[in-house]
């Protein structure tokens, strides 16, 4: 199919809407976290220094991750809309966006609760939190020029740009405490060494939140594809 | 006797507050695909 250069193009002329199998993901989502709240707040052990406070661990770092991850199929599907201008990646990376600031706000809000009771205080300008927090403000300005730009490619383009650009912050809030130290614990990835049963809890944190971001990734892309069939019927 | 007073630690806070977040957004896409598959709810882009 030839690629329209002013429009953003569809695989199909009229692409049809198909309902994903949300029974299936949501089922086994629910079973993963059945599994996951049990583990994170009885089968692993108390921390010595940080006491039960520390269990939010299992939930405040695999929202991150995953809120990371959908962050980068934004990355992805940024730069193959810039390539292609398919609808398909614009759609992708929008749906991915908004469920990836729902996950970046679980970090926000969780993170406190555990700095209250760890350090005294619910929140500090640490470089860290900082940068997790300059990486939501960039995924809520992506969802409001969303809003604000009418024209479809015009709208995917400015975002594709803001969402490449957004990435960016990604590796910084990785690297921040070795860089800056700060109070915020180093990163599990950087600093290794965890105990083998917070490993397993951790893991299974990973497990359930991922299924968590296909469940919400694919009800947010079939309620867009909805919202805009009925648009295009009243414009029609 | 002297009873414990009931108290939420933050631990369970955390999860409270993290399943309060999920629960509503998850509400919210429910209700917005149930009006929108019934055809009476076009809401902001």
């Amino acid at each position: 199919m030839a690629v329209d250069a002013d429009r953003l193009t569809d695989e199909d002329e009229a692409p049809a809407i198909r309902k994903p199998n949300l029974k299936l993901w949501a089922g086994l989502t629910t079973l993963a976290f059945l599994a996951l709240i049990p583990m994170a707040l009885f089968y692993a052990p108390e921390d010595v220094a940080q006491g039960a406070a520390q269990r939010i661990f299992y939930i405040h770092v695999p929202s991150a991750w995953i809120g990371f991850l959908a962050f980068g199929v934004v990355f992805v599907c940024s730069i193959a809309l810039l390539a292609t201008s398919r609808r398909k990646w614009d759609d992708i990376a929008a749906a991915s966006a908004e469920v990836g600031v729902i996950f970046t706000l679980a970090v926000v809000l969780t993170g406190p609760i555990w700095a209250k009771a760890s350090w005294g205080i619910w929140w500090t300008w640490d470089p860290k939190l900082t940068a997790v927090f300059i990486l939501l403000c960039i995924y809520l300005s992506y969802l409001a020029l969303r809003q604000y730009v009418d024209e479809p490619l015009r709208r995917a383009r400015f975002c594709a740009v803001l969402g490449i650009v957004g990435f960016l912050d990604i590796p910084i809030i990785v690297m921040a405490v070795s860089w800056w130290r700060g109070e915020h614990p180093s990163s599990v990835l950087v600093k290794g060494g965890m105990p083998h049963k917070d490993l397993i809890v951790l893991m299974m944190g990973n497990l359930t939140f991922t299924l968590l971001y296909i469940t919400l990734l694919k009800t947010r892309m079939y309620v867009n594809a909805l919202k805009r069939a009925k648009q295009e019927e009243i414009a029609a | 006797m002297n009873e414990t007073p009931m108290t939420v630690t933050y631990e369970v806070w955390g999860y409270l507050v993290g399943a309060a977040l999920y629960g509503t957004y998850i509400a919210r896409l429910l209700i917005q695909m149930h009006r929108l598959e019934r055809g009476d709810d076009v809401g902001p882009r």
